[in-house]
């Protein structure tokens, strides 16, 4: 009864929240601070960043006005409605077809004739547009001044001033709103085109329609690019419009107006676009991308654009490594606490050992070393890396990069997702949102776990450290760490490149789709948005899908190497029968079988591989690496078996955490196998090579 | 004459783009259109594209794109 109470309750207030509000939709040219906006507005903190084309789900979110709430959808940064790639498609039909009361054009003051481009386009479909001109701070430090009510009037529409970093003009933008939500459809032409008027003319005579804007719906069906059968439903004499459009089209055919027809249509607005902004914009200093210019020859020069790549990857790699340190070992302690309390806890009640054992040395142990070596470098790095993206620092490296990139058949955008990679490997195939042609998103996703994530680099370094450093270092105090990090990196961003090129030329044939990036202007970072952002938004959703596979992946390890049989632990057995495969790629079983029992997270591979070298019944950490490197040598480590070791760690299989990402982001299971079999095959067979090879050089010179 | 023949930082007018229509489109967008004056800025490090001023905006395309693209 009260259930029943609650849910008609929850059901009044939903109609409530239907009915009430207006929807509005906020669209805008990519990096024009549109999500920003929406973040003012609504106070739902979505992510943005200095990227061009970042928004490709929508985002939606409630803002209120005089006590009513209205909703609010973030449509994809494009920058035109005529093109046909997936983002205009999402846009232009949200204005079309859904109950969208107003839109709101978000214009780049200091861009204002392109951005006047796209909102001519929208008011062609609806009367119901606010323009709010975005970044009048930045267009006052340039010295640019728009006259916002000669824009209103040219328009006739409402125009506000707006400023998403000081959150300026916010009252007057939701005013400007609600005015413009219960304004009448007035039906006057936006942009005139001379030489398609007559045709346009007679199908808006002749059609009778339930769409909204008879003109733009005449548009739509003269053009031969545009999918019309979606506005078919909407056309009450649908016959006969076929018709009257098929003359027309042959009409502009014969008179040689048709194969120009996408221009006739862009230059109008082009021009109409063109003169408002000379009426409107004025520019007093003509200098005003000076500044930035300075700062691009450097970033994009030819020696020392990549030399500040690099310098910045080793600094965001020594900062993350450095300062992950101390929290992760506080955590460890915490974690440590935890377990010892638990331990008495069980002795305390009597409870059965296996169980205790289960309970406190799998379950707890793992997701908790998980935990504490897992999350201080993601909370680190991501923010530096999203500061290096709202600066506006990203779309520079994949201009830098996108020439080698070309020559793998891919885009440069895949330097980004792959940036992410050295973060989490989870990330960086969520990141590969951000490549519109689905052959090299999926390029992007099955290669990027050959970056090395924060989980792989301790043992990457501790490996190089122990075996080839010669000298002891701490790996943890020392620039050296980062030059072996970065001839690795290196090592891998060439294993990626190779890898994607095979994929384009094999199973994901194709030639490179056409791309074109922006270069944003550098903006001065919000450093307190940005890390709240990237905490909740990236490392705590890793986190927790890491430690949903930690907890069933401890209880097994526990099992593992708890359960004997014939003397013997599973894990001996197991070890054992991967023994001849794995000496043959120059491991030993139990390395390979750390990695196999890694699966849930990279970060306890060495932990496991000490557990079953001590035959102890819980994995464990040695941190006085000269110790940890008696101990490989005593169970037969050479350096062979370290450099195939660092191999196999830059080509396996991908993280439980990766793989239950990629299977969400290809929503396949085939893509999902084959970016599991990939890189596993890859590694083996690298490593055999390697190892063959080796030996056989070692053999002719009888060394 | 082709655009990927313009040295650096030389302003010219854009005559003709020979892309298939959806490039055409996406070009004509950011700027590239017919009458337009541009200047190439900018030239990746690994050869792959370039940085043209277009309308206030710093855009880059690459090299197979600019030889389709006349200018004077």
């Amino acid at each position: 009864m009260l259930f029943y109470k609650l849910r008609k309750a929850n059901d009044e207030i939903n109609e409530l929240y239907r009915h009430q509000g207006y929807t509005i939709a906020l669209l805008g040219n990519p990096n024009v601070g549109k999500s920003s906006v929406f973040n003012v507005m609504t106070g739902m903190k979505q992510h943005t960043g200095n990227w061009p084309g970042k928004t490709v789900e929508l985002a939606t979110g409630v803002f209120s006005y005089r006590n009513q709430l209205h909703h609010i959808v973030d449509l994809p940064g494009i920058y035109s409605l005529l093109t046909h790639s997936s983002e205009e498609e999402v846009s232009r039909d949200f204005i079309c077809f859904e109950d969208c009361d107003v839109c709101v054009v978000v214009c780049d003051a200091t861009m204002l004739e392109r951005n006047l481009n796209l909102a001519l386009q929208v008011m062609e479909i609806t009367d119901h547009v606010v323009i709010a001109v975005n970044m009048m701070d930045e267009a006052k430090k340039k010295n640019i001044c728009i006259n916002l009510d000669a824009l209103s009037s040219l328009l006739q529409v409402r125009v506000v001033g707006i400023s998403a970093r000081n959150r300026d003009g916010f009252e007057e933008l939701k005013d400007a709103i609600m005015q413009t939500a219960c304004k009448k459809e007035s039906k006057k032409n936006v942009v005139e085109y001379p030489e398609l008027e007559k045709s346009i003319q007679r199908i808006t005579q002749n059609i009778h329609t339930t769409f909204m804007n008879k003109r733009f719906l005449a548009l739509k069906l003269l053009d031969s690019q545009v999918h019309t059968e979606r506005f078919h439903r909407y056309i009450l004499n649908i016959d006969e419009i076929i018709d009257i459009v098929n003359e027309e089209k042959q009409m502009l055919q014969e008179k040689g107006i048709y194969d120009r027809f996408e221009e006739i249509i862009v230059n109008a607005l082009q021009q109409k676009a063109y003169e408002i902004s000379e009426k409107c914009f004025i520019i007093n200093d003509n200098k005003y991308l000076d500044k930035d210019m300075k700062l691009d020859r450097i970033v994009t020069h030819k020696i020392w654009g990549y030399g500040l790549m690099l310098i910045l990857l080793a600094i965001v790699f020594w900062i993350t490594i450095q300062g992950a340190n101390i929290p992760s070992d506080l955590l460890s302690r915490m974690f440590m606490h935890i377990e010892m309390w638990l331990h008495e806890q069980c002795a305390y009640f009597h409870v059965n050992s296996f169980l205790e054992g289960i309970f406190v040395d799998g379950m707890i142990k793992i997701s908790g070393w998980v935990i504490s070596v897992m999350l201080p470098p993601m909370a680190i790095f991501f923010p530096m890396f999203t500061l290096l993206e709202d600066f506006g620092y990203l779309p520079r490296v994949a201009f830098n990069l996108d020439g080698f990139f070309q020559k793998a058949n891919t885009c440069g955008k895949q330097a980004l997702t792959m940036a992410m990679g050295f973060g989490c490997n989870a990330v960086g195939v969520s990141g590969a949102r951000i490549m519109n042609s689905p052959r090299e998103r999926l390029i992007a996703i099955l290669t990027n776990t050959f970056m090395p994530c924060n989980g792989r680099f301790p043992m990457l370094i501790s490996i190089v450290t122990m075996f080839f450093s010669g000298i002891f270092i701490n790996p943890w105090n020392g620039v050296f760490s980062s030059i072996i990090l970065t001839v690795i990196i290196l090592f891998s961003v060439m294993l990626t490149l190779g890898i994607s090129r095979l994929l384009s030329n094999t199973i994901l044939k194709g030639i490179p789709s056409s791309f074109t990036l922006e270069l944003p202007p550098y903006r001065k970072p919000e450093v307190k948005k940005v890390i709240i952002r990237s905490i909740f938004d990236r490392t705590l959703f890793v986190l927790g899908r890491a430690v949903s596979v930690a907890i069933p992946a401890g209880i097994v390890i526990w099992l593992l190497g708890n359960i004997e049989f014939h003397n013997l632990t599973l894990l001996m057995h197991v070890s054992n029968f991967l023994d001849p495969l794995a000496r043959l790629m120059g491991l030993d079983g139990v390395i390979l079988l750390a990695f196999i029992l890694g699966f849930p997270a990279n970060e306890i591979v060495v932990p496991i591989m000490i557990m079953i070298y001590m035959s102890n019944s819980t994995i464990m950490e040695i941190s006085d690496l000269t110790v940890l490197k008696s101990l490989f040598i005593d169970n037969g480590w050479t350096w062979i078996t370290a450099i195939c070791t660092l191999i196999f760690t830059i080509a396996h299989f991908p993280c439980a955490t990766t793989i239950l990402t990629i299977k969400k982001e290809t929503q396949s299971w085939k893509w999902t196998c084959i970016s599991f079999l990939l890189p596993t095959i890859v590694g083996i067979i690298l490593c055999i090579g390697i190892h063959a090879g080796i030996d056989l050089i070692l053999l002719l010179f009888h060394l | 004459m082709k655009l990927n023949y313009i040295p650096l930082y030389q302003e010219v007018t854009i005559q003709s783009l020979h892309h298939n229509i959806p490039m055409k489109r996406r070009l004509m967008d950011l700027g590239f259109i017919k009458g337009n004056s541009i200047i190439p800025i900018m030239k990746s490090p690994s050869n792959g594209m370039r940085v043209y001023l277009v309308k206030g905006g710093k855009i880059a395309i690459r090299i197979d794109d600019e030889k389709k693209i006349e200018v004077l």
